[in-house]
């Protein structure tokens, strides 16, 4: 990939100085990741996430 | 001071596998900004971006295990950000007809110089140009990928990103 280019790209996103993510996200999505751990360990893994969450390896 | 300051990102995701809770927020800890900020580039909204962004960090716990640690572990999640973000703003636009959701647009107000202009400029591109520069620099896509995608050549592929990175470059630097 062109430095020069991947560079530019860089400090725009730099340059839309967006605040930090909020603590209130964080929680949310560490719950999340809790559940879907205690999930995954009691064997509800399969049940408890929808599909649409599992189809976005690819951009179609 | 933070307990994997010094845990490279495979050291994190090894924790996590054994089902380390506090590594997997460790890991979010350092990169939770960089995925906000890809995921506003494509999206050009707080709201969207921010739950995109919860999206995908669900999606990171739920396919770290399909990680193969062959390259680094940012490319594999910008990789799975720029697909996620893509697919939500193509079902977006499918669902409402409509390019973008301009209105939506919300310049932070700390630079009214170039921060603003940035945003202006990002709005003024097409989805479709935001998003093959996400595939190019987020998604790390190649020129042939981005050109089948787009049914495109590869040369107009290469000229299509080195004419908005041109653009993009006058206004960072003005």
């Amino acid at each position: 990939m062109n430095n020069d280019e991947s560079f530019v790209f860089e400090q725009v996103l730099n340059a839309l100085d967006l605040p930090e993510p909020d603590l209130v996200t964080k929680e949310r999505i560490m719950k999340a990741v809790y559940l879907l751990m205690v999930a995954k360990e009691i064997g509800l893994f399969h049940v408890s996430i929808p599909g649409t969450l599992l189809d976005d390896t690819t951009y179609e | 001071m933070n307990r994997f300051e010094h845990i490279d990102d495979h050291g994190l995701i090894d924790l996590i596998a054994q089902g380390d809770l506090d590594a997997f927020e460790g890991l979010y800890d350092r990169y939770a900004s960089k995925v906000l900020k890809r995921c506003y580039f494509i999206c050009l909204n707080a709201t969207d971006a921010r739950d995109l962004m919860q999206e995908v960090w669900m999606r990171v716990f739920l396919r770290l295990h399909q990680f193969q640690k062959q390259a680094a572990f940012s490319t594999w999640l910008y990789r799975l950000t720029t697909n996620h973000c893509l697919n939500f703003i193509k079902a977006k636009a499918q669902a409402s007809n409509v390019e973008a959701n301009i209105e939506a647009i919300s310049p932070p107000p700390q630079d009214p110089t170039q921060t603003a202009e940035v945003h202006h400029l990002l709005a003024r591109l097409s989805i479709e140009d935001r998003s093959i520069l996400a595939m190019k620099f987020m998604g790390e896509y190649t020129y042939e990928e981005i050109a089948t995608f787009y049914g495109i050549g590869v040369s107009a592929a290469k000229m299509r990103v080195s004419r908005l990175i041109d653009k993009l470059r006058k206004e960072v630097r003005t």
